[in-house]
């Protein structure tokens, strides 16, 4: 069975200047995501796997080259578009988890449907079950300092799933957590891979993650490696 | 995001570092108190001083030339120089000022002419105006007595609002007072009136007259409230002896007359049509005019140094938005991440700076009507104030009914802009960017 790819990756590059030096984070990257798939982005550290993740999720944009996802040119799409695209189309998950800490989880994971302008009575509903789907019914009114790491990236994860979107870009997702609540985390990715079929892509340089995910890309000093 | 999620966010972001709103905010107290307290007290003066020109706000003064004959010039012809000499105020013209259209009554004022002194058995003083009018016209123009009564007879007089008070001058302060309180005591006094003329043959002879005071005015015009009023006859009498020649106001025309207009929008068109007969005018139209650009002019200034001490809350907020912006950089790039547009964050920062300006300026408008209240309260009580402008004694604030709305609507304009330069960066910030901070 042949997937659709959700997203294409053109000859893709990144550099920064860093005073007068210029640093080539992505140099050339090129492949393609099919829709459904669970992919790992693997590679030391500084072999651009994050700086990738974030122009994939229109955080960034590129020096040079194109990202298709679902057919549409991201380069082509001015900032307010592009801050559509973050609301509807990806779900974000952070390393630092990046919750705002005077909100509680359930604020945390209806802040996105307020950006996107989902009416105020839809939202809670959709946050309860969200954070039901991710095991933290009890937790609703919580704030994130009285939440374990773990939790917090529970939350994290149901946040990212707000809207409904079809791309989930974790960054690290199990970087600031035991090894036990890793792997909590990238079993609750996987349920979503397959229950949902969402399209997760995440960054990691923690080899054992491949047991979940159902592809692996290499990286290393700005380009793909077999 | 919707208007009431704005405000939501807004308002959880403020509450979370209230403390630190509160001292920002405090700037636009102080700004904003001052705004209302100053103006209010420019509007109070200029109510009060437009105030004293009350009925005076129907009334035009004309003042007239001599007429040719009295001059013993020959011929008929009116003085050529039209503007520069106005024409006589005799009988004539009178009947013709009667009878211009929105004229209710005109009362001739014949004047007593000087050096004179006036004293009763305690007071004197020298240089008080002695008018004479006709006794009916008193009542007709629309004055009032606050003793006594209205019509000084044959070797009566009627006194001012304020010649109790300018009689006592002569005396020692402390005196003076209790005179001021007395003045009703003046009723039924006697009053002499001492004049002074050189004959012809160059020698220097004295008269005194005598008269009684049997009633003072209510306030008027600051033309009758420091004058003396007896009747048309006796003023004409004494005028003959001083002048050596016979008087008569009625041919040789009077020298000013008081215009009683039927209502205040035609005053402007009656004192046009007194010029048109060539004839001076002055009218507390002109006045309160003259009274209200000051007083417009007074506040414009006093309004402009209550907003230089906006300005420098607006510092303020714009240095707390800098900051609150540099702490949260991680925040607002989770923010877009998330989905929130440039448009979004500048709205929420716009928001928290403006809401600032709108606390500080609530807060300052009740400040400064309170401040305006205190003035009230204490300027009531306060000793009399040296009179300008004819006000009544103390001071007093107004505060008008478009201050408080735009001394709030400005605040909260001066924080919205403030925060402009502050917001427009956070807006502008990439996410992964600033999500790396820190």
């Amino acid at each position: 069975m042949e997937t659709k790819a959700l997203i294409r990756i053109e000859d893709l590059h990144r550099h920064f200047s860093i005073g007068d030096q210029t640093v080539r984070a992505l140099d050339g990257v090129s492949t393609s995501i099919g829709m459904g798939e669970f992919v790992a982005m693997m590679g030391p550290s500084g072999s651009g796997k994050s700086t990738l993740l974030y122009l994939l999720g229109g955080l960034d944009r590129p020096t040079a080259g194109t990202i298709w996802v679902d057919g549409e040119a991201l380069s082509a799409l001015n900032e307010n578009a592009l801050a559509v695209f973050r609301q509807r189309d990806v779900g974000f998950v952070f390393q630092s988890f990046h919750l705002i800490p005077t909100m509680t989880a359930l604020q945390n994971v209806m802040l996105p449907m307020v950006f996107a302008q989902v009416p105020p009575s839809r939202r809670r509903g959709r946050a309860r079950d969200l954070l039901a789907l991710v095991g933290l019914a009890e937790r609703l009114e919580h704030r994130p300092t009285e939440l374990s790491g773990g939790q917090q990236q529970r939350v994290a994860i149901a946040r990212a799933l707000a809207n409904n979107p079809r791309l989930i870009l974790a960054d690290e997702p199990t970087g600031n957590l035991d090894s036990r609540t890793g792997d909590e985390i990238m079993q609750l990715l996987a349920r979503l891979n397959r229950d949902e079929g969402r399209t997760i892509v995440i960054v990691s340089h923690d080899p054992s993650v491949t047991n979940y995910t159902t592809r692996a890309l290499h990286l290393r000093d700005g380009k793909l490696v077999a | 995001m919707t208007i009431r999620d704005l405000l939501h966010l807004v308002i959880g972001n403020l509450v979370r570092v209230r403390g630190r709103v509160m001292m920002t905010a405090l700037g636009v107290v102080v700004g904003t108190a001052s705004f209302v307290a100053l103006i209010s007290l420019g509007a109070g003066l200029q109510r009060q001083a437009l105030a004293t020109l009350g009925s005076g706000a129907t009334e035009i003064r004309v003042t007239g030339g001599v007429a040719q004959q009295a001059l013993g010039a020959s011929g008929g012809a009116a003085a050529s120089g039209g503007a520069s000499t106005p024409q006589a105020l005799d009988s004539a013209m009178l009947e013709r000022i009667a009878n211009l259209p929105g004229v209710v009554r005109v009362t001739p004022f014949e004047r007593v002419l000087a050096p004179l002194d006036v004293a009763t058995a305690q007071l004197c003083s020298h240089g008080i105006q002695v008018l004479g009018v006709d006794a009916e016209a008193l009542e007709l123009m629309g004055l009032r007595a606050v003793a006594g009564g209205l019509m000084p007879g044959a070797g009566e007089a009627v006194l001012g609002a304020r010649v109790p008070e300018a009689l006592a001058r002569s005396l020692p302060r402390e005196s003076a007072d209790r005179v001021r309180g007395a003045s009703a005591d003046l009723v039924g006094q006697t009053l002499w009136l001492y004049l002074s003329r050189r004959g012809d043959d160059g020698a220097y002879s004295e008269r005194v007259a005598r008269t009684k005071v049997v009633g003072i005015l209510a306030p008027h015009s600051s033309a009758l409230d420091f004058a003396i009023l007896i009747p048309q006859r006796d003023a004409s009498a004494l005028n003959t002896w001083s002048m050596g020649r016979r008087r008569d106001p009625a041919l040789q025309g009077y020298p000013e007359a008081l215009v009683k207009v039927a209502d205040v929008e035609q005053t402007g068109a009656v004192e046009a049509r007194l010029v048109g007969l060539g004839l001076h005018v002055s009218s507390a139209r002109e006045q309160a005019e003259n009274l209200s650009a000051y007083f417009g002019e007074l506040q414009a200034l006093l309004g402009g140094i209550a907003a230089v001490s906006l300005l420098v809350a607006a510092f303020s907020i714009a240095n707390t938005m800098l900051m609150a912006i540099a702490e949260r950089t991680r925040e607002i790039g989770l923010m877009k991440a998330v989905g929130a547009s440039n448009r979004d964050v500048l709205g929420i920062f716009l928001g928290e700076a403006g809401s600032i300006g709108l606390l500080g300026g609530a807060v300052g408008v009740l400040i400064g009507m309170a401040i305006s209240g205190a003035v009230n309260a204490l300027g009531a009580n306060a000793g009399v104030v040296e009179p300008m402008f004819g006000l009544g004694a103390g001071l007093r604030a107004f505060v008008p009914g478009w201050l408080p709305f735009l001394a709030i609507v400005s605040a909260t304009l001066v924080g919205a802009a403030s925060g402009l330069v502050p917001a427009a960066r956070a807006a502008r910030l990439v996410p992964m960017v600033a999500l790396k901070e820190g």
